[in-house]
Order: structure tokens, then C-alpha cells, then sequence
């Protein structure tokens, strides 16, 4: 009995640990964006309220910050995708040895640091004059989000049984309405995955927008840099602007969990 | 319903010949099945005429259009699947449908064409259901549904059966045959299942490394088998080999065949192919041999000494050597013979079956 209660005790230590952990710096976030009297000698704020928010949306360049990422980010998911399906069902369906060598080379780009892709990119953009042009941004972005959506939206296509294509051929199916009717039902969750992974990819993008986009394009990630790492330390208007990037996130995070995977395991059949 | 003809047929993978036929005709209303072993070339024969697979050479003729350069969609035939391949979004009734909805039929007269196949399948009762809530028999009917819903000119089989457990095979096998009576559709049957082909085909082709071994009737394949490959291929046959000494009776073809061992043997033989002092394979077959109860002075009898003994329920399967040859042979299990018994056996010489070395 008393080994029992022992080990049970170890048990929820080790899982608070984790839990406070994880939380610790979206507790200190929130506490740091709603703050509006907080005295160091106080645990907890005095006085809660909206006021970073109205601060920080006074501000141009903030405002242009979220027009940025927020134009971005679609962008980037409807031109990731508009790549990423056609080459996931080559890769997906065919597997030659090319697609096997392709897809090797794409998840090796994961492995990659993005700001060695980045020091890359700079002299070709330098050279280019696309160095702060809002549309370059784009093939930037996608470079670090087609190897997560095109993973995603191969695996879809390689889920569908070559026979069903062939029925669907021997049936009545032109080529066309094959993919209209038996790939994109049986792929559309695994697409979708992959679109959101590319949009959330370039909402948290920092590194290749401050090389190739900053000073002239600055995305959220950048602006709230700005209020932390520039000549004055604001974290307030940071935290603030942080839950616009921290928000989308958990409900992507959600929707992962709750609905994609559900649903996967029960379509698959 | 048309034939279906091929001609002059070529399809290679790399050095491999998957298929070489340089005739074939599938006449109107036949069922017709191709049967070999696996990577004979017997499923690629079938992508050919389905357009699935593109032929190297050669052209393929439904009725009397030449099908060779039309797509699948285009050529208006039924398949079933090995995987019977339903569509795992689609219900059943959607599954049967989908190809009616490809051609834009009028929901009125898509409901009645699926209700009538569903009918004639038994499977009415599962049409709102999804696929992987199916058993595999049940899954099986759903593909045949699919496929004849469209009246298809012709309906081609890929091993549709070979999912399913052995008993509901048997069960599938005659209800396959009973439809394609009804409909009258002229229908072509992959198999590597000797008894599945000869239970459900009125002709089957027996194929091997892409080339058509021998065409016939069931009787015909398994009584007059015209290769060694195909006397092997069908039923559990063993062989004696010798050399014919003489013919015997010329106008019911049995010879003379003398082993290297001495053995003295009367058997059928096609004697067109075989003549005196060819080297010959002699077919014994299980069903080719029979009991006799003593040492009778008569020919084709002979002392056999047992090697091994299974029970199987409704039969007895016995290993026997005659000499240096060793046959399959079966008896009702009120028989018993333990391995080491001699007991005597009589060959058939009307069965059993010479082909030329």
C-alpha cells in the first residue's frame, strides 16, 4: 500500500514538472500582455487590462507587421500546396527510385538549418534586387514548408490503393475525374494538414524574413523582436503581439489532435 | 454480347516476355478463363484487354472494333479486382453507382440500375453501408454489382476470389457461373485455382511464361493434356518416362512404353505428336489408378509397395513406388495400408496420358 501511494506521488511530480514546464512561459505571456499595474514585489499583476494591445496597434509599423503575416501566411499555404500535390502523387504513386531519391533530398531539408538556407538565399537575392520585396518572401517561406506539406500530402497519396485508380480508369473515369473522385475524397485531409503546416511554417518564419524582408517587409515575428531585442526592451507590447502568433498555433495544435488524426484513423479503411 | 480477339500480342517487362500470344478468341457469351501460375503472364494478358496495360504489339478487337489504342474509360468493360477495389469513401450504393454517375444518367435511372444489381447480388440490404464495414464475401459481391450495373460489353475476373476463405470460394464459384449464364456475358476469368477455373470456365487457356500452353474444354485440359507443363500444372500428376516401344492400337492411340528400368506400360498417347521410339513422359494422375486385389497376369498391373500414408477424412492419400517410380494414389478410407505394405495396382491405359519428351 504505502509503495503504491509512493509511486503515485512520483508519478504526478514528474508529469507537474512537464506540465509547469511547457506552461511556464505561456503563463508568464499572458500575465506580461494583460499586465497593467503589476509591482515587482507582486506575484500577480493589480490590474488586468487591454492596454498593451491599444499600444501596440498604434503603432504603423505594427499594424503593417500583421498585414504582412497575415497575407503571408495564406500565400505561402496556396503556393506550397499548389506544388506540393501534384509532386505528392507522383511521389506518392510512383515509387521509382527518382521519387524515393527526391523525397530523401526534401526531408534532408528539414534536417537543415534555416539560417544556412537563408545565407544562401542572400547573395541570390542581393544580386536578383529582391532584397525587401514583399512577393519574394513567398518562394522563401515555401522552401522551409514544402518538405513538412509535401511528407504530409505523400503520405495521403500513398495511402490509396493503385487498384482503386484502375477501377476507377476501367469504370469511366478520365484521368481528370479520377483524381476529382477517388484522390482528392480519399487525400483531402492529408492536403490539408499540409496546407496548415505551411501556414503556420511561414507565421513563425523569423529568420529568412529578417534576412531577406527586414527592414522593408517586417512580419509579426520580427516586429515583436523589435520590441525586445532592439535598443529599448519593451515586453509588454511583445507578449501582446506574441499571442497573435501563440493563438492560431494552439488552435492548429487542437485541431491536429482532436480532428485530423480522428478522422485519419477512421477513413484510412 | 461480342468476342473478344487478340492478335498477334507482344508484351515485354525488360528480357521478360510477360505475354506472346499470337491468336486468342473469346467467343460471345463464353466464359472464359486463363489459368496459370503466378507470373505467367495470365493477369497481364487480362490488363490488356481491360487497356490497364498498353501491349508492345499487337491489336485487341472487341466485336469488331479494334480496341488497341482506346482507354479503359473508353472501352465500356466490367473488372473485378483481386482487392475487388470498392472505393472505401463511397457507401455501397455509391460504389455501384459510380460509374452511372460517370456517364450522367438520371438519378431515377441510376437508383433503378442499382437496385437491380443489388438484387441479383443479395446485397440490398448493405447499400448505405461503407466498404470496411463489409466481410470479404460481402465486398466481393459489391465489386461483381459494380461492374455488370454498366451491362459491360464484356466482364474480365482477376483472381476475385483468392480474398476469400476456402468454403465461400466453392459457394462464390458456382453463383459467379449461374450470372454469367443468366446475363449472357461474354467473360474472361484469371485464375492460378485449377479447381476454380474448371468449375466456373467453359474454356480455359492454360498459360506459362507468357505463352498459351494449351486451350480447351476442362475435360480436355485435364484427360488430354497436350505439354508436360500442362499434365504437371493440372491435378497431382507424377511421370514415368520411357520410350514407346510400339503402337498398339492405332485407332484408340495407346502404346507400348518400355522404362529404363523395365517396366513394360500401355498408355494413350496423341499419336500425330507421338510415334514409335519417342522418348515420352507418361501422366499418372491419383484417379488413373486403381486397387486390384491380387498379382493379376494382366497389363498395366502392377506390385506397388507403400511409402506414405495420409488420412484426410474423406479419402486416403497414399504414396506408392512402382519400381523407381513414385505415384499419388487415393483410396476411401475403409482402406488402410501402412508404409512398407505391398499391395497391387492397375494403371489405366485409356487415361493414362504419353507426351513427347
Amino acid at each position: 500500500m504505502y509503495g503504491e501511494r509512493r509511486q503515485r506521488i512520483w508519478d504526478l511530480a514528474v508529469i507537474g514538472i512537464v506540465v509547469v514546464y511547457i506552461l511556464l512561459p505561456m503563463i508568464v505571456l499572458v500575465e506580461y500582455a494583460f499586465a497593467q499595474k503589476w509591482y515587482a514585489y507582486q506575484l500577480f499583476p493589480s490590474e488586468w487590462g487591454f492596454k498593451w494591445f491599444s499600444w501596440v496597434f498604434k503603432h504603423a509599423d505594427t499594424r503593417m507587421a500583421f498585414f504582412y503575416s497575415y497575407t503571408l501566411a495564406p500565400l505561402v499555404m496556396l503556393t506550397t500546396l499548389g506544388l506540393s500535390i501534384p509532386a505528392g502523387y507522383v511521389l506518392g504513386t510512383k515509387r521509382t527510385r527518382l521519387s524515393i531519391f527526391t523525397e530523401n533530398l526534401v526531408n534532408m531539408n528539414m534536417a537543415l538549418p534555416v539560417i544556412v538556407i537563408g545565407i544562401g538565399l542572400l547573395p541570390l537575392y542581393t544580386r536578383l534586387g529582391l532584397l525587401g520585396n514583399y512577393w519574394a518572401l513567398i518562394p522563401a517561406h515555401m522552401i522551409g514548408a514544402i518538405p513538412y506539406t509535401l511528407r504530409s500530402v505523400t503520405a495521403a497519396f500513398m495511402q490509396v490503393p493503385r487498384d482503386l485508380e484502375e477501377a476507377a480508369r476501367v469504370l469511366g473515369a478520365t484521368r481528370l475525374q479520377v483524381i476529382r473522385k477517388v484522390y482528392i475524397p480519399m487525400t483531402w485531409r492529408g492536403i490539408l494538414a499540409g496546407g496548415i503546416f505551411a501556414f503556420s511554417w511561414s507565421l513563425n518564419e523569423f529568420i529568412l524574413t529578417l534576412l531577406l524582408g527586414a527592414p522593408a517587409v517586417k512580419t509579426l515575428p520580427i516586429a515583436i523582436y523589435e520590441y525586445v531585442g532592439g535598443y529599448y526592451l519593451t515586453p509588454q507590447p511583445a507578449a501582446a503581439l506574441s499571442l497573435f502568433i501563440l493563438i492560431p498555433s494552439i488552435v492548429i495544435a487542437l485541431f491536429f489532435e482532436k480532428y485530423l488524426q480522428v478522422s485519419l484513423g477512421l477513413g484510412g479503411g | 454480347m461480342p468476342r473478344i480477339l487478340l492478335k498477334d500480342i507482344v508484351k515485354r517487362y525488360g528480357k521478360v516476355i510477360a505475354a506472346d500470344i499470337p491468336y486468342l478468341e473469346i467467343k460471345d457469351g463464353e466464359f472464359f478463363g486463363l489459368l496459370g501460375p503466378s507470373g505467367s503472364g495470365k493477369t497481364t494478358t487480362l490488363r490488356i484487354i481491360a487497356g490497364l496495360t498498353k501491349p508492345d504489339k499487337g491489336r485487341v478487337y472487341i466485336g469488331d472494333e479494334d480496341i488497341t489504342d482506346v482507354p479503359p474509360e473508353k472501352r465500356n468493360l466490367g473488372m473485378v479486382f483481386q482487392s475487388w477495389a470498392l472505393f472505401p469513401h463511397l457507401t455501397v450504393f455509391e460504389n455501384i453507382a459510380f460509374g452511372l454517375r460517370l456517364r450522367k444518367l438520371s438519378e431515377e435511372e441510376i437508383r433503378k440500375r442499382v437496385k437491380w444489381a443489388a438484387e441479383l447480388l443479395q446485397i440490398s440490404e448493405l447499400l448505405d453501408r461503407y466498404p470496411h464495414q463489409l466481410s470479404g464475401g460481402q465486398q466481393q459481391r459489391v465489386a461483381v454489382a459494380r461492374a455488370i450495373v454498366l451491362y459491360p460489353r464484356a466482364l474480365l475476373f482477376d483472381e476475385p476470389l483468392s480474398n476469400l476463405d476456402a468454403k465461400l470460394r466453392e459457394q462464390v464459384r458456382f453463383e459467379l457461373r449461374r450470372l454469367q449464364k443468366e446475363l449472357k456475358i461474354t467473360s474472361v476469368y484469371v485464375t492460378h485455382d485449377q479447381a476454380e477455373a474448371f468449375a466456373i470456365c467453359d474454356r480455359i487457356a492454360v498459360i506459362n511464361k507468357g505463352k498459351i500452353q494449351q486451350i480447351g474444354t476442362p475435360e480436355e485440359i485435364y484427360n488430354r493434356p497436350e505439354t508436360v507443363f500442362v499434365a504437371e500444372f493440372i491435378g497431382i500428376t507424377r511421370f514415368i518416362k520411357g520410350r514407346v516401344e510400339d503402337i498398339v492400337d492405332e485407332s484408340k492411340g495407346i502404346i507400348r512404353v518400355l522404362t529404363e528400368d523395365g517396366l513394360e506400360l500401355y498408355s494413350w498417347a496423341n499419336l500425330e505428336k507421338v510415334k514409335k521410339g519417342s522418348k515420352v513422359f507418361v501422366a499418372v494422375r491419383p484417379d488413373f489408378i486403381s486397387l486390384v486385389s491380387k498379382e493379376l497376369k494382366e497389363k498395366n498391373v502392377f506390385k506397388a509397395k507403400v511409402e506414405l500414408a495420409t488420412y484426410e477424412g474423406d479419402v486416403m492419400d497414399y504414396e506408392i513406388r512402382i519400381g523407381q517410380w513414385r505415384l499419388r494414389f487415393k483410396t476411401p478410407p475403409m482402406y488402410r495400408f501402412q508404409p512398407g505394405q505391398e499391395i497391387y495396382v492397375k494403371l489405366h491405359e485409356d487415361k493414362l496420358i504419353a507426351i513427347k519428351e
